[in-house]
């Protein structure tokens, strides 16, 4: 039987959002994973709280600390459309450039950070506006990600959202249109085992549908509120047990992101540790 | 007159913040057809920020929801999900977030508004908690100072531990007020808030009298807050009876926030003022 590596886990720090970074890294190190989903947030790091003159001094900073702890980076998730004034596919010019150039500054930040992928968002359209309209734009837009990805060299992975974050993006098949549409070899796609399970679907399927994962994010819910695993009753054991069989060697994020566990993040990923640790799909190294 | 749910449909505002999936004409034209007559101005993105031009068209907004004959009661920044903390320790940030809150404060009189509201900031809860107060305090002296030129009223809001653990009850939030001092510094007093401090609205009007300027009411159970009336355990016959007794003449929003809503809030705020028609 295939099984799952502990190192290929990570945790999103967006649950830290309530504690320093450096508190949050010394979590993830002593908890024992290896990696770091990076959250682009304030008050971690983002376009916003830093000085456009101390970008670069600020991500080598954030590089070092990871280096000094032996974490690596999987995923630059900078927060984009769910909460912050980042749409790349906006109606509204201003913001549709000025989107553009911050995600430009992201793609070179990942690569600075050493993260193996930026996390791509397509952007959405206001749900009064034409939907068809917006999908062009988001095309566009991607299309000019990916190369300049290409020309930096860095690899982005992209998900479907929920139908009321994104009304362009919310299942396989319209998530499937977008990367088959932007064709390149730059954006893949990252399944999101709770987004999956609100839409009915099983992780199988995005193997069907995209023969290639390159990320996967992993959380418990009812089926949403990206719980601890083992809070809520997503089938987590029969998702790892997919990714287990087709010998998936990518990373794996815990998403754990739901206000019922900000005041004490560290609980939480002590708890998913150990979950991962006796989980019959989940080898661990010690 | 009597406050029960009729009598309340007249008070109750809502706000935008849940129609950001929808274009700010889509939010007015839904208010119209909810027979609401207030709202508080949520300084979301996209309706309302300064990351929407670079010069916002404030009087073109503020034409078109008096064309809506709708009026707004307040003006209420964003302040929790957009990269905003007025007590942030990255003090860059801090400042932007201080000029990002004078935005509000300079254009509020163009929505014939004369109140916003202010949130605490967020502290790291492994810093020590003075530290995020002081510069809490800092940001709010000057806001205030800055609001008075504009005969704004800074309505400090405490925010339950979801959110930020500075100023999470009526004490907290009486000890920032007084340290503040200023004239203009007023409250806006949650039902949320109150309810995860186990407290009540009769603490807050005890304390605070007129100086509450704003009530925000939304329904909570012990792991969420901001619900729609009707799906948490709060009392709303209770509040109402508290408004009543202190003679409560100011705006009261119904406030509700789950990410969900965004899809389809119409449909949200429809279900809980029927359900408050019915109180």
């Amino acid at each position: 039987m295939n099984r799952l590596k502990m190192s290929q886990f990570g945790v999103m720090s967006v649950l830290y959002q309530q504690y320093s970074l450096d508190y949050c890294l010394d979590s993830l190190a002593a908890n024992g994973f290896r990696y770091v989903d990076f959250w682009g947030g304030a008050t971690h790091y983002c376009a916003f709280d830093t000085p456009p003159g101390e970008r670069k001094r600020r991500v080598r900073e954030i590089r070092k600390m990871m280096d000094d702890r032996g974490l690596k980076m999987s995923v630059f998730t900078a927060e984009q459309i769910c909460l912050y004034p980042i749409n790349v596919a906006s109606s509204n010019p201003y913001v549709r450039r000025n989107s553009m150039d911050i995600v430009k500054q992201y793609l070179e930040d990942t690569k600075e950070f050493g993260a193996d992928y930026y996390f791509a968002q397509m952007g959405y359209g206001l749900f009064d506006e034409d939907k068809e309209e917006t999908v062009k734009r988001a095309v566009e837009s991607l299309c000019q990600m990916a190369e300049y990805a290409k020309e930096i060299g860095v690899k982005m992975v992209m998900e479907q959202l929920q139908p009321y974050e994104c009304n362009i993006c919310y299942d396989k098949e319209t998530l499937k249109y977008l990367i088959s549409a932007v064709d390149s070899p730059y954006l893949t796609a990252c399944v999101d085992c709770v987004a999956a399970a609100a839409a009915g679907e099983s992780p199988l399927e995005y193997y069907d549908t995209f023969g290639v994962i390159n990320h996967v994010h992993l959380a418990d819910g009812e089926p949403t509120g990206h719980m601890c695993p083992g809070d809520g009753s997503n089938p987590l054991n029969d998702y790892l047990k997919v990714f287990a069989d087709r010998n998936y060697q990518g990373s794996v994020t815990l998403e754990i992101n739901n206000q019922m566990y900000f005041d004490n993040p560290d609980k939480a990923v002590q708890r998913a540790a150990r979950w991962l640790r006796e989980n019959p799909y989940v080898e661990s190294e010690e | 007159m009597r406050m029960n749910g009729s009598a309340m449909y007249s008070m109750i505002g809502i706000n935008n913040f849940n129609y950001r999936r929808y274009s700010f004409d889509f939010f007015l034209d839904s208010v119209n057809r909810l027979g609401i007559k207030h709202i508080e101005l949520c300084g979301c993105h996209p309706h309302f920020t300064v990351y929407e031009h670079k010069n916002f068209p404030v009087r073109e907004m503020a034409e078109k929801i008096k064309n809506h004959e709708i009026t707004v009661s307040a003006v209420m920044p964003e302040q929790n999900f957009l990269p905003v903390n007025i007590a942030a320790v990255n003090e860059y940030l801090r400042k932007q977030s201080v000029e990002q809150m004078k935005f509000y404060i300079e254009n509020a009189k163009a929505f014939d508004c004369d109140k916003v509201i202010i949130y605490p900031g967020k502290a790291f809860m492994n810093y020590p908690p003075s530290e995020a107060w002081k510069r809490s305090r800092q940001s709010l002296s000057e806001l205030c100072e800055f609001a008075k030129k504009y005969e704004v009223n800074v309505l400090l809001e405490g925010v339950s531990n979801f959110i930020s653990s500075l100023m999470t009850d009526s004490n907290t939030v009486k000890q920032m007020m007084d340290e503040v001092g200023a004239d203009n510094l007023k409250c806006c007093v949650n039902s949320c808030t109150a309810y995860y401090a186990k407290e009540t609205f009769e603490d807050y009007f005890k304390i605070f009298g007129d100086r509450i300027e704003m009530v925000q009411l939304s329904d909570s159970v012990p792991d969420n807050d901001q619900l729609v009336w009707g799906e948490g355990e709060q009392d709303f016959r209770y509040h109402m009876s508290v408004l009543e007794k202190y003679e409560y003449k100011g705006a009261v929003t119904m406030e509700l926030n789950m990410e969900e809503y965004a899809e389809d809030p119409e449909k949200y705020y429809g279900e809980s003022l029927a359900y408050m028609k019915n109180l």
